[in-house]
């Protein structure tokens, strides 16, 4: 019966004169013969016979395509007829593509399994033919080092790991922000960063064109800036793209030199903000240094205006001065330190780069360059800044940008510690985030009776999910100080802590 | 180096993520006009890192896929035919010469760690021998290795449950046309007391008798009929075909497939000069036993995928089997070897008075059915016994597109009605398995722990990943080893 049905189908197509779809039985094949439809076959009940006369050869070929097609309906692409369940969730890349119905088919994955796994399922991806934006930290740099040579072997674009952010077109993936579109391209090593400097551009009026992060290694020796310079190739053919800049805590000097060379050839102005390096020295003459996010997002929009662009108020002030709440600060001699915990990695490094300029000498888990290394387990002396966003912080557990709870608990026992004077904490908002970001800070915040003050950066724009604004005048009431930029609260923190004399 | 192009990445068409892991991620795209495809991502390969980036290298290994396209075309090509009913020691060497050896069901086994049913049905089957007098003698022989005993699948031969096979015992011999290879099964015994469930009473004893003397020389004589016919034999391929679309998945329900075993056998029985008695009798036997295909089903589907084994590198499975204690497969590029885990217990419905602690675990070679892509993976063709085996139609219909992820390729020689005649699965990749961590289902009776009690239920269960895992790092080893 289903092979009549098959016949009835062919014998429909257009140019298809006649169609027989049979068993090969000694009968049938016997009348075919005899029709001088085919010759001697070497074929059984067990095979199918397909006979099409057609107007030439080339429709006959279609006829006998279609007729393989009918006969082999794939189940996964469920032929289903009425009662057929749905299908079930796919558990892997494979399935998920398999079970695709519709065109066009998915061009980039975006991967936030644990660690260990990611690269994996990033090779999958790749394979299939994908762009690949690995949110996962967590990952071997040997894996990373591997995927990125295949991407680029494939023309496809490896994003991460520990990619925390991209923009493509206007489509957030995992941490961005809601910000304007307009003519500035980034990329960068670092996804804070990027969220810092394209919030900035919003603030100034000027919007982002494309935000690619490449992850946290990228312009390591060991990876050699595969997706850096990958990414800055795409940002020199797009057309939307007028002004580059590039984002990066330290890179490899040999590394980034080649990157900036590549960036200087785009025919566009480009901006670098190397965190902790000098771009003057690194960089081909041209491009554009910045010592700061906030700066380089500055330069950035000059670049793009003309002319040094006007700051938009936006609630809390102009860029480097802060709004003051009623704070509770207990001004007693013995508070003497800074402490800083940042769920921005990149966030906390500028921090520390910024306290030590102001004459702090900073200990961190994630130093920068002149920082000193927190030891794991030996408790916390002097100015402190801690990346709760660290591996160690996030191996089986949420980052503390998706899940503030791990900040909550150190901003408590900060508020609480006699040594304390300064708390300077980043508050990072846009898509992929909390849903509550502030909800614990808060509640922390408006129950201390007195202690150290808090400084606060809140890095959004007021049409993220949660926004900027409203987070702002939140803090604002519990006490906290809220400045502009994250460099702008850290020079704020370390001129609050100086005030109380700087000898820990 | 290729540059990328952007596309994809950025231009005209709206951005297609296909988004693995936090499901959070993907409303932001979807806001902006974006399409997401969602992965319900499990950790794949056994929850092994290291696994999984292996499993994501053979994945991508296009020998793997030319191997696999080879045996999948051979297992495709095969066309197993009927031909015979002989005693089991013409057909088997080992079983001939008057060697004292049985054959079992699944991978390789000592007496000592056998289930009952298994213990039974080998003491039954030195009974049925003669090699000792009594069922105590029976076991001590078998105790003290005086018999010896291997797995049907090492001898081309399968049988379902205990799978216990002794020379004198008629077999089905079925015949790929293809590689003139034969393959062989035990005749159904029918339900209740029977060998397969460990029972080796004088009930048992007399109806294998029976089977030796009547029933297999009557077949044998019926089907040199039938071989002289236009075909040869029997073509099981189109019989099975055609017992799908009426509701078989031919390992738990071959109600269709034995009525249509009957029917083309009729005339030929009638004409093989067998007493009119002798007929009736045979012609009721099988009349009264909707498993009676069962055997004949096993034998052709591992007629089919003998021809896919050998290839070199193929992850395609090519035998699923269960000893009662461990569950093994066999897989194409990994030649005679067995990978195992321990049997896993049935879920299924239990007849009245009995519950699973009086379970036997996994057992029989059936599963050679759901590896040749039928029984629990043609499900949707068998509504009829889904609530048998604790479902529902539509579990029935779930199950078999779940399976189809499992595929190699597909075989348009067996559809699947209810789901738009789709083929049905040819070839399971192990790579499959353990990136989906969809395990393979199988169809299945349940015996009563203690040999000879027999059925207690039915149900379904899935072959353990264990087997999967053991296959892959045989043939993707890990680096430095």
């Amino acid at each position: 019966m289903a092979l009549l049905a098959v016949s009835a189908r062919l014998a429909a197509l257009d140019g298809v004169s006649r169609a027989s779809v049979a068993m090969a039985t000694a009968v049938n094949v016997a009348a075919a013969l005899e029709a001088g439809a085919i010759g001697p076959i070497d074929a059984g009940p067990a095979d199918v016979l397909v006979v099409v006369t057609a107007q030439n050869e080339a429709l006959a070929q279609d006829a006998l395509e279609a007729a393989w097609t009918a006969l082999t309906v794939a189940v996964v692409s469920g032929g289903g007829s009425a009662g057929a369940t749905a299908d079930e969730p796919a558990t892997c890349i494979a399935d998920a593509l398999a079970l695709l119905t519709s065109e066009p088919r998915p061009s980039v994955a975006l991967i936030s399994v644990p660690g260990p796994f990611a690269a994996a399922e990033a090779r999958k991806a790749l394979v299939a033919g994908m762009h690949v934006m690995i949110f996962s930290d967590n990952v071997a740099v040997q894996a990373e080092v591997e995927l990125k040579q295949l991407g680029r072997s494939l023309g496809l674009l490896v994003m991460g790991p520990d990619c925390g952010t991209a923009i493509l077109d206007g489509m957030p993936l995992a941490f961005a922000n809601e910000v304007r579109r307009g003519p500035v391209g980034l990329v960068g090593a670092s996804g804070t960063g990027l969220q810092e400097v394209s919030t900035q551009l919003d603030r100034l009026g000027v919007g982002v064109s494309q935000l690619i992060g490449t992850g946290g290694r990228d312009l390591s020796a060991a990876v050699g800036g595969l997706s850096s310079e990958a990414a800055l190739l795409l940002l020199g053919a797009d057309p939307a793209t007028e002004v580059i800049v590039v984002v990066s805590k330290p890179p490899d000097e040999v590394v980034a030199r080649r990157v900036l060379g590549v960036a200087a050839t785009l025919g566009k102005p480009v901006v670098a903000v190397l965190l902790g390096s000098e771009v003057s020295r690194i960089a081909p003459a041209g491009v554009h240094g910045a010592s700061t996010l906030a700066a380089a997002a500055q330069l950035a929009a000059q670049l793009v205006l003309g002319s040094p662009p006007s700051a938009r108020p936006s609630g809390d002030g102009e860029p480097g001065e802060a709004v003051d709440g009623s704070h509770v600060a207990d001004g007693a001699a013995s508070r003497r330190l800074l402490r800083g915990l940042f769920s921005g990695g990149t966030l906390g490094y500028e921090a520390q780069l910024v306290l030590r300029e102001h004459g702090l000498e900073v200990a961190s888990n994630a130093p920068a360059p002149g920082s000193a290394r927190l030891i794991a387990g030996a408790g916390l002396h002097g100015h402190v800044v801690i990346d709760l966003g660290a591996d160690e912080f996030t191996d089986g557990r949420p980052h503390p940008m998706i899940d503030p709870a791990t900040r909550d608990r150190w901003v408590a026992e900060a508020l609480e510690d006699p040594a304390v004077a300064v708390v300077l904490l980043d508050v990072v908002l846009g898509h992929g985030g909390s849903p509550d970001p502030i909800g614990g800070l808060v509640a922390l915040l408006a129950s201390r009776p007195s202690g150290p003050e808090v400084v606060v950066h809140v890095c959004g724009t007021d049409r993220d999910p949660i926004p900027r604004h409203l987070v702002v005048e939140a803090l604002v009431r519990c006490g906290a100080l809220v400045a502009p930029s994250n460099a702008a609260a850290a020079a704020l923190a370390a001129r609050r802590v100086a005030a109380r004399g700087t000898r820990p | 180096m290729s540059v990328p192009t952007g596309e994809g990445l950025f231009g005209p068409t709206p951005l297609g993520v296909l988004n693995v892991g936090l499901t959070s991620f993907a409303p932001p795209v979807t806001a902006a006009g974006g399409r997401v495809t969602s992965v319900a991502w499990r950790p794949p390969a056994g929850a092994d890192p290291e696994r999984a980036w292996r499993l994501a290298t053979a994945l991508a290994d296009a020998e793997v896929d030319a191997a696999n396209a080879i045996a999948v075309a051979a297992f495709l090509a095969s066309d197993p035919v009927l031909v015979d009913v002989v005693p089991a020691a013409t057909a088997i060497e080992a079983l001939g010469g008057g060697a004292r050896r049985l054959l079992h069901a699944g991978p390789p086994i000592s007496f000592e760690e056998m289930c009952g049913p298994m213990h039974g049905a080998l003491v039954g089957a030195v009974l049925f021998e003669g090699w000792a007098g009594d069922p105590v003698a029976a076991e001590a022989l078998l105790r003290r290795g005086a018999v010896a005993i291997e797995p049907c699948h090492h001898h081309a031969a399968v049988g379902p449950m205990a799978g216990v096979l002794s020379p004198s015992m008629p077999v089905w011999v079925v015949e790929d046309r293809r590689s003139a290879r034969r393959s062989f099964s035990s005749l159904n015994e029918g339900l209740g007391a029977v060998l397969r469930f460990g029972a080796n009473g004088p009930e048992v004893l007399e109806r294998l008798a029976w089977m030796r003397d009547e029933l297999g020389p009557v077949l044998a004589s019926t089907l040199a009929v039938t071989r002289s016919g236009e075909s040869g034999g029997l073509p099981l391929r189109s019989l099975m075909a055609q017992a799908l679309h009426m509701g078989d998945e031919v390992h738990n329900r071959n109600a269709a497939a034995t009525g249509l075993l009957l029917r083309r056998l009729l005339t030929d029985l009638l004409a093989c000069g067998a007493p009119i008695s002798a007929l009736g009798r045979v012609a009721a036997f099988i009349g009264g036993n909707d498993h009676f295909f069962l055997n004949v089903s096993m034998a052709a589907c591992k007629a089919m995928l003998t021809a896919a084994e050998g290839v070199a590198r193929s992850t395609m499975v090519t035998a699923m089997a269960r000893n009662g204690v461990r569950f093994g497969i066999q897989v194409s590029g990994g030649g005679q070897q067995w990978f195992e885990a321990p049997a896993p217990v049935v879920k299924g419905l239990f007849f009245p008075g009995f519950g699973p602690d009086d379970a036997a675990a996994d057992l029989g070679d059936s599963a050679i059915t759901e590896t040749a892509g039928l029984g629990g993976f043609a499900m949707a063709a068998a509504p009829a016994i889904a609530q048998f085996v604790g479902g529902t139609p539509s579990d029935a219909l779930a199950n078999s597109r779940r399976m189809a992820r499992l595929a190699i390729a597909q075989n348009p020689a067996f559809t699947l009605p209810p789901l738009g005649f789709a083929p049905t699965v040819a070839g399971i990749d192990i790579r499959r398995v353990l990136d989906s961590g969809v395990l393979p289902i199988i169809n299945t009776g349940i015996a009563h722990r203690a040999a000879g009690v027999g059925q207690i239920g039915a149900g379904i269960t899935t072959a353990p990943l264990g087997c999967f895992v053991a296959a892959f790092d045989a043939l993707f080893p890990p680096a430095g080893i």
